[in-house]
């Protein structure tokens, strides 16, 4: 504006500055016109010409002036246009600014709400929970995929169903009218249904259906939250059942126990032990008739009170110190005790510790009577013991004596015989003219009896060998020791037919020299019995009798008689004359050592002129 | 050659004039020296004792050994005869009354010759006599002398 004033300003002085020069040149021609007579005509017209120069030059700067107005004039005018569009432009520019930024402002609160609505809507479709809604029919409008995945309807399937579809027989009716009556009152519904899936199957749910109300306060849809709850109600009812079972059992068992209770104080109570119950606080808390005979207290004595009171005497203590052991560390025991009572008596006890919750249970035993006995024979075997040690010694001493003995027999008793038999004969040898016929038999007879004293001594000391020699036992084949006896039987010249059956293979276990000895004096005694029989037969063989393997020796011959049959294995006992039989009458007692020794047994059978069996058994 | 001779080891009068009635009866007629214990039959082998300085270049030929001796039993004697250089190679056998098994085991255990139970009758003695002189006087071969002065 200011600009404009400034241009007006200078337009009128300069229209004052051309009005002035105009009245200039003007003023000029009108002084030139006057004073040209005055002037010489030479001057004159040169004065004319710088007059009309000026005045000229005048015209054109007031014409170039009002040019320049004119021009200025107009660059005025179009000075004010352009500032006046300035201004509108930039009035425009403000208000699409501020237009700008409420857009932009606008924009994010989209983005925002977008976003917000993307992640709900997510939410909604991968929620671990059933949702659906409804419109206000029930009809369904949305089922999120959760719903699918129980229920087995696809999503298409769900929609525009009215929910009823998932209605089971196992919900009472009532519960689904106050379900109705509830939400329809704008209320939020919850409850537990028990539905059913597309495939008929039953599940739990706990549901929660509240209406959804508009700006109006009208309801507009129903929505269901829905959990599948069909393990947990599974479980509840699982616990419930054993919960019940476990109520039923408790209370059979209770009725048990208090019968059992009874039965087993009955039986405690008549029992011949010993059973007492002594609480953690050292009482007794219960005792039957037996504790009290045990240990001379009556009932009244020992319930209710310490143990360490009822028995303050020194002969207890070390039994109270097993049941403070046992009540004190709940430690399981079991002992013997010997309790000396005043009045004298002494008593053998055996006790059991048992630790229960409340104390300790504790058995006992009056065992005196078997403690005494159980000494009597400890006494008795230490005795028996002590007398078989005695007797072995003896035996042992009585042996070496016997071997002594024998060895002296062996060496000293034989050899005056000799002396007798060598002095009868150097008699014979060298006085023999001297003896008339009777002389030289009488010596006959001394040579002979000497002899014979030889062969007893001999078979004695055989004897006392079998009952003194360690055994050896091995396998043996008493059918071939048989064999080797019958071979050194049948060299001895002889007239008679002798008959050998050894049955084979008799295998047995036992001494092969001592067996040997008694096969041999058996064969020894057929081969001799039978000396009177034309054919001799002679049958070792084996067989079962009263169960047991029993070998025998059979013959022919002279038999015995059966009366006397008990004298028949004792030391020179002889069953026949010696005239008709010779021998010392040590053979059979031998024989029946050597069974002896192998635990075995022998006997014999026989019956005159028939003949005689031997029998003999072997371990 | 020397002459061969038999020592008899034999306390019982009876059972030596028997013996050598019996070698006499069998015709054997070797010279027969008699010693009644057993330390006179060490004292005699050895030239010790009563025997000192006797030849010992003499030595039976066969000497019988009865077991039941005095003062030194028979088998400590053929026990000493074997442990002894001089005489270990001595021809001994027993002659004894007794045929304990312990005696015959122990006597060869000491390395006697041979072992001879006297018979009671005397016929048989005799025999065994007989039978006895005849292989160890007449068949055996003794060993040879020793010579003393190398032992």
């Amino acid at each position: 504006m200011n600009k404009l004033h400034t241009n007006k300003s200078t337009t009128v002085l300069l229209s004052i500055f051309i009005i002035f020069l105009l009245l200039l040149s003007i003023g000029s021609n009108l002084l030139y016109r006057f004073q040209k007579e005055s002037i010489t005509s030479d001057k004159h017209n040169e004065l004319a010409t710088w007059i009309s120069i000026f005045t000229l030059l005048l015209i054109l700067i007031a014409a170039l002036i009002i040019i320049y107005l004119w021009k200025k004039k107009k660059n005025d005018e179009m000075m004010i246009n352009q500032q006046h569009l300035q201004e509108l432009v930039d009035e425009q520019t403000i208000y699409l600014k501020v237009l700008n930024a409420q857009l932009k402002q606008d924009l994010t609160e989209r983005k925002l709400i977008e976003d917000k609505l993307r992640k709900l809507s997510l939410a909604v479709e991968q929620n671990p929970i059933s949702i659906i809604i409804t419109d206000t029919n029930g009809i369904i409008e949305y089922g999120n995929p959760r719903v699918s995945n129980i229920t087995g309807y696809t999503p298409e399937e769900l929609l525009g169903k009215k929910t009823n579809i998932f209605k089971s027989e196992d919900t009472p009716i009532e519960v689904f009218e106050a379900l109705w009556d509830t939400i329809l009152a704008g209320k939020e519904w919850h409850g537990e249904l028990h539905n059913k899936k597309k495939n008929g199957e039953l599940y739990w749910e706990a549901a929660s259906i509240s209406p959804i109300i508009d700006e109006e306060g009208k309801i507009t849809h129903f929505l269901a939250l829905k959990e599948d709850i069909t393990q947990r109600k599974q479980t509840q009812e699982e616990l419930r059942r054993a919960k019940n079972e476990l109520e039923i059992r408790v209370k059979v068992r209770t009725a048990e126990l208090a019968k059992s209770e009874k039965r087993f104080r009955t039986t405690l109570d008549n029992l011949m032990e010993g059973c007492m119950f002594i609480g953690n606080d050292f009482t007794f808390l219960y005792v039957n008739d037996a504790v009290t005979k045990q240990l001379n207290k009556t009932k009244e004595e020992l319930l209710g009170h310490m143990m360490t009171q009822v028995f303050p005497e020194k002969a207890f203590m070390p039994v109270l110190k097993w049941f403070v052991i046992g009540l004190l560390q709940q430690q399981q025991n079991h002992f013997v005790e010997e309790i000396k009572f005043e009045n004298g008596n002494v008593k053998w006890f055996d006790f059991r510790v048992e630790p229960v919750t409340e104390g300790i249970f504790v058995m006992s035993s009056d065992i005196t009577e078997r403690i005494v006995a159980e000494k009597k024979i400890k006494k008795m075997n230490e005795e028996l013991e002590q007398r078989v040690n005695e007797r072995t010694l003896q035996l042992q001493i009585a042996n070496k004596e016997l071997e002594a003995f024998s060895y002296s027999v062996s060496h000293d008793l034989r050899a005056p015989l000799r002396s007798i038999d060598g002095w009868s004969m150097a008699l014979l040898d060298d006085c023999a003219q001297q003896l008339d016929q009777q002389g030289l038999e009488y010596l006959d007879r001394v040579r002979s009896e000497t002899q014979r004293m030889g062969f007893l001594i001999d078979d004695l000391l055989k004897l006392s060998k079998v009952s003194r020699v360690e055994l050896k036992k091995v396998d043996v084949d008493l059918s071939k020791l048989a064999n080797e006896i019958k071979q050194r039987l049948l060299k001895i010249p002889t007239d008679r037919l002798l008959e050998f059956i050894i049955h084979p293979a008799m295998l047995t276990f036992g001494d092969p020299r001592m067996l040997e000895i008694a096969l041999t004096n058996l064969f020894e005694n057929a081969y001799k019995f039978t000396g009177k029989q034309p054919i001799a037969h002679i049958e070792f063989g084996e067989s079962l009798i009263n169960n047991k393997r029993t070998f025998w020796i059979k013959d022919n011959g002279i038999g015995f008689d059966m009366t006397y049959s008990k004298n028949l294995f004792g030391a020179f006992q002889r069953m026949h004359k010696k005239s008709d039989f010779p021998g010392t009458g040590v053979g059979l007692a031998t024989v029946q050592r050597i069974i002896h020794r192998h635990n075995g047994a022998i006997w014999a059978e026989s019956a005159i002129d028939i003949g005689t069996t031997f029998y003999f058994t072997l371990t | 050659m020397n002459e061969r001779t038999i020592l008899l080891v034999e306390d019982n009068q009876s059972d030596i004039e028997l013996t050598k009635r019996a070698l006499k009866r069998e015709h054997i007629l070797n010279k027969i020296t008699v010693v009644e214990d057993g330390q006179e039959a060490l004292d005699y082998l050895f030239g010790t004792g009563a025997y000192a300085g006797r030849d010992l270049t003499k030595m039976p030929t066969l000497i019988l050994l009865d077991l039941k001796l005095p003062i030194i039993d028979g088998l400590e004697v053929l026990r000493r005869i074997r442990a002894n250089p001089l005489t270990h190679r001595q021809v001994v056998v027993i002659l004894t009354s007794s045929k304990e098994e312990q005696d015959i085991l122990n006597g060869y255990n000491l390395g006697v010759n041979g072992y001879i139970r006297k018979p009671v009758d005397f016929i048989q003695f005799s025999a065994a006599i007989k039978y006895l002189g005849l292989y160890w006087l007449v068949i055996n071969e003794p060993p040879p002398l020793v010579n003393v002065e190398i032992s």
